[in-house]
């Protein structure tokens, strides 16, 4: 069994808009470890939700996967390429909701307003496993109770508006859990929520984890947020990734000037009374723009620099 | 997918280069995203022509409305030709004479095309004398012949020509589809925006009267007024009086819309922002919140068109709105209206025809105008 | 200590029925910033547009020193009373993509205050927006251009602008960085301080980012459930927070040290 559950090597896709096309990912290379958690950072336009829904294979057209690979290599079945599965194939259906799901920023989008909240866990069950309505119940409470829902009881025959937005989340987190997935994307899950709520819901996202010893792809525009749940981070911007490495080497020791620019950026403790630092003013000179390939650091960190910018950082390494 | 509507406009590529896109105003923006709509663009470039011909359909039209030609009752419509019986090439366009036999089992008439004799079509040709738009005789047609007669549409079964009657017939029915929406438009947005505006116990009383007015039966009520209207009246004023009962139900709907709009925009961070900046009434309204519904406005009336026009014409067809000498299409189809139409004269549908390709192109134009209204609307969130 | 500038007393606001906002009174110093903190229901953005009219309070008084140095009561002002005071108070919104009037350029757009309160002529209206366009850090060739041909950031530097223009005296800044990206968010930050010495402006900043009231702000309100909780000095609320709430909140901050485990305390244990 490989080490990475997902290889991502070079993804590129590209949007027709109304006035042009537009490329959301360029040349996009990453892992995603087994039974680690790994973050994706960036700001808008950076491509990271269009990196996750390339995984489910969400991306509708205008949008098109224009090249690259997303090697899966699931516990259970022999490795295939996610980006050249053709539309119709059945493991396909497999993957969404099955091998990988995915919690999202908004609780009420993903959740029916029509149905009580145990029938659409129990849903979620039935679509991929061959068990009794009776047991799929019975599955869905215990998950709701694993999830810090009380009254699993009562709660399981409440339909959504009668949750709070956390408690939603939660939800949500037990509806994409519950076919014991392989992957779980969350996708800004806590955004939307108050900053007590998202406490909580990290931490029970970080404890899940731990339990089910799943893997976990974060994507997160909080850098606190990533300090708190990554072992690994990837840093996009503007639709490439500009530096990978552990979460102490990206947060503590960031390389690239991007990444140095968002951790100054923050307002913090230190920064009172001070100006805050911009990723202008930390970046410089630097070119953004131009794209570089990603190098491998001898401490095994990734980066995309300048050869320049790469002979200026063995030099300080000295 | 949100990330990409996110980026600012000029991280994107375009085909115009981010200078001009840049300083690009909402209306050229809309203009861009109209003129990709293929058959709406179509749709518009149909109902121009309509409307132009409607208004010179004396000039276009070779005939008068109720010139008879006795020697062609009841007969087709006419091939225009290049070339003639023997395959010789003639530059002018010409029509044959017809050729009339009474078919002796159905004693109906029976015509078919008298290669014999031919008639060349002159265009801007004099011919009848007309009085155009009421205010000068004139009697230069678009098209005619020097000698004997066309019907390109055929003709009736009192021998008038189908595709003069036809024109004439779509200025009455075309107006009143313009007429009806613009008094629509009136009461429906003064009505809705005072409602909307002024809210409270104003905002309730007129939203009773639209339920009352939005759950009476349409035809039951058109029929009824337009059966009452005076028979002495002349075809002018049954003309408006038909226009005001088709805009008597058309306005509730539309004052419900604006009404609905004028509350939402009312909560838009735009508008609370001019409020705070110490902006009056009025110019809250006119200078921030109409200008975002017009373009809705002018949607909603290009889509009421063709129900104004519908609703003449059944009228019409049902005898009870417009009344021959009338000319108009509704008026026509009743000409239409027996079932040996069907077999024997099928070109007395023409103007049938008229009217679905006409409400068809008007639904076209009005989707188009729809999706082009509203700009900044990718349907992509902006988070 | 500066004299006060803003004062409310005793301040009530529901809807239908449903309390909003509950005995909330505070006190604004000039040229400081005052911090609103808390959740969503809290009532922190109630409580601004209360204090800027943009809603009206049920009960309660807000008084506010004029330019003229005289204090008028605003909670019993007409809506016409209020326009002439509007110059003096401003409002920087969250969302800089609503905020904006889609069919106008950036110069009719910060020209309007001036029209409104029937300031200067063509010429000199044309100076005073370029004059505080150029202070935003954005380019003339802006001026010509419509909202949408700019990004998050420069549209809520347009947007200040547009508060900035009349000179006011108390800046209401409602989330006014909260939808922005954080490198967008530190300059953003940086400019609202620089021009608050230029201006020596007051601000009124409401945000739930604590992280972000700790940097700007002098002294902060925690509100919960349409209460004031505790106030204080940042220093004070943040280093000796007296309240479970305010503890509460802070404990759930995540911290961009991976050293610094996020630890938040049990809501159900403190019993909120």
């Amino acid at each position: 069994m490989a080490d990475n559950l997902l290889e991502i090597r070079d993804l590129a896709v590209e949007f027709g808009t109304d006035i042009g096309t537009t490329h959301a990912l360029r040349e996009v290379s990453f892992d995603v470890l087994r039974g680690k958690v790994t973050a994706i950072v960036g700001e808008s336009g950076s491509g990271k939700s269009v990196t996750a829904n390339c995984i489910m294979r969400l991306i509708q057209p205008p949008g098109r996967i224009t090249g690259g690979k997303i090697h899966f290599s699931p516990n259970d079945a022999p490795a295939y390429d996610i980006a050249a599965l053709p539309n119709k194939d059945p493991r396909l259906l497999d993957l969404r909701g099955g091998s990988v799901s995915m919690v999202f920023q908004e609780p009420m989008t993903a959740l029916s307003p029509v149905y009580t909240v145990g029938n659409q866990v129990a849903e979620a069950i039935l679509c991929h496993r061959n068990v009794s309505k009776e047991e799929a119940f019975e599955e869905a409470a215990d998950m709701l109770r694993r999830v810090g829902i009380d009254n699993v009881d009562r709660r399981i025959q409440q339909y959504p508006f009668e949750f709070s937005g956390g408690m939603r989340q939660r939800v949500v987190i037990a509806m994409a859990l519950v076919c014991h997935p392989q992957l779980l994307i969350c996708d800004e899950p806590t955004t939307a929520l108050d900053v007590t709520i998202q406490a909580e819901i990290l931490t029970l996202i970080r404890d899940l984890q731990k339990d089910l010893k799943n893997s976990v792809l974060f994507i997160t525009h909080d850098l606190g947020v990533v300090a708190q749940m990554a072992d690994q981070v990837v840093v996009m911007y503007q639709g490439r990734v500009l530096e990978v490495g552990s979460v102490r080497q990206v947060l503590k020791t960031p390389v690239h000037p991007y990444t140095r620019g968002l951790l100054a950026a923050i307002p913090g403790l230190a920064t009172k009374g001070a100006r805050l630092a911009t990723i202008a003013s930390v970046v410089g000179d630097a070119d953004l723009t131009t794209p570089h390939p990603l190098m491998t650091l001898a401490d095994g960190r990734q980066v995309s620099l300048s050869s320049a910018q790469l002979a200026d950082l063995e030099l300080t390494d000295d | 997918m949100s990330e990409v509507a996110n980026q600012a406009t000029p991280a994107v590529v375009t085909d115009l280069g981010t200078e001009t896109l840049q300083e690009i105003s909402p209306r050229q923006l809309a203009w861009i995203r109209f003129k990709r709509h293929r058959l709406a663009m179509i749709s518009a470039g149909f109902l121009i022509a309509m409307y132009l011909i409607t208004v010179f359909c004396e000039f276009v039209s070779p005939y008068n409305t109720d010139t008879r030609n006795v020697k062609a009752i009841n007969a087709p419509p006419m091939s225009i030709h290049f070339f003639d019986a023997e395959g010789n090439f003639h530059l002018r366009p010409f029509v044959y004479s017809y050729d009339m036999e009474i078919n002796a089992d159905s004693w109906m008439r029976e015509y078919k095309e008298n290669t014999e004799e031919m008639y060349p079509i002159y265009f801007f040709e004099a011919g009848e004398s007309y009085h155009m738009w009421n205010l000068f005789e004139a009697e230069t047609h678009l098209f005619a012949t020097r000698e004997g007669y066309i019907h390109v549409f055929g003709t009736d079964q009192l021998g008038r020509d189908m595709f003069t009657r036809v024109f004439y017939g779509a200025r009455i029915s075309m107006s009143i589809g313009v007429v009806g929406v613009m008094l629509t438009l009136f009461f429906g947005v003064l009505i809705g925006g005072i409602a909307g505006y002024m809210g409270g116990i104003v905002d309730r009383g007129i939203q009773r009267i639209i339920e009352v007015l939005l759950s009476l039966p349409t035809l039951p009520f058109w029929m009824a007024l337009s059966a009452a209207l005076p028979v002495e009246w002349s075809s002018l004023m049954v003309y408006f009086g038909i226009t005001i009962i088709l805009s008597l139900f058309g306005w509730p709907g539309l004052a419900r819309q604006v009404r609905g709009k004028f509350l939402a925009l009312r909560e838009e961070d735009f508008v609370m922002a001019a409020r705070l900046l110490g902006a009056g009434r009025l110019r809250v309204i006119f200078r921030h919140m109409m200008p975002s519904f017009t373009s809705h406005i002018i949607t909603t009336a290009t889509l009421a068109v063709p129900g104004m026009i519908l609703g003449e014409t059944a009228l019409s067809f049902l005898g009870i709105g417009l009344r021959p000498p009338v000319v108009s299409w509704g008026v026509l189809m009743q000409q239409a209206q027996n079932y040996q139409v069907i077999v024997m004269t099928p070109w007395l549908m023409i103007p049938g025809l008229f009217v679905v390709l006409t409400v068809i192109a008007f639904n076209l134009l009005g989707d188009g105008l729809r999706d082009a209204a509203d700009p900044y609307n990718t349907g992509g969130n902006r988070d | 200590m500066t004299e006060p500038l803003l004062e409310v007393t005793n301040l009530y606001k529901s809807f239908d029925g449903v309390s909003a906002v509950e005995d909330v009174s505070f006190t604004i110093s000039a040229s400081e910033t005052l911090g609103i903190v808390g959740e969503s229901g809290s009532g922190k953005t109630t409580l601004a547009r209360c204090v800027l009219r943009a809603i009206d309070p049920d009960r309660g008084v807000v008084r506010f020193r004029t330019g003229d140095d005289e204090w008028v009561e605003l909670q019993d002002k007409t809506d016409d009373e209020m326009i002439p005071l509007r110059q003096q108070m401003q409002m920087v919104f969250q969302d800089p993509f609503s905020s904006l009037n889609p069919r106008m350029t950036v110069q009719e757009i910060l020209e309007e205050p001036l029209i409104i309160h029937n300031i200067g002529n063509r010429g000199s209206r044309r100076a005073e927006v370029l004059d505080i366009l150029a202070k935003v850090q954005l380019d003339q060739d802006s001026l010509t251009r419509y909202p949408h041909a700019f990004s998050g950031g420069q549209r809520q530097r347009i947007g200040i602008a547009r508060a900035l223009i009349l000179r006011p005296k108390l800046v209401v800044c409602d989330e006014s960085v909260s939808a922005l990206d954080v490198s967008v968010q530190a300059q953003i930050i940086n400019l609202l301080e620089d021009l608050q010495e230029e201006f020596g402006l007051t601000y009124l900043f409401v945000a739930h980012d604590l992280s972000v009231v700790h940097h700007i702000c002098d002294r902060i309100l925690v509100m919960h459930r349409g209460r004031v909780v505790e106030q204080g000095s940042v220093q004070e609320v943040f280093e000796d927070p007296q309240e479970d709430y305010t503890r509460l909140l802070l404990s759930a901050i995540p911290s961009p040290d991976p050293d610094e485990p996020l630890n938040p305390l049990d809501r159900k244990s403190l019993g909120l």
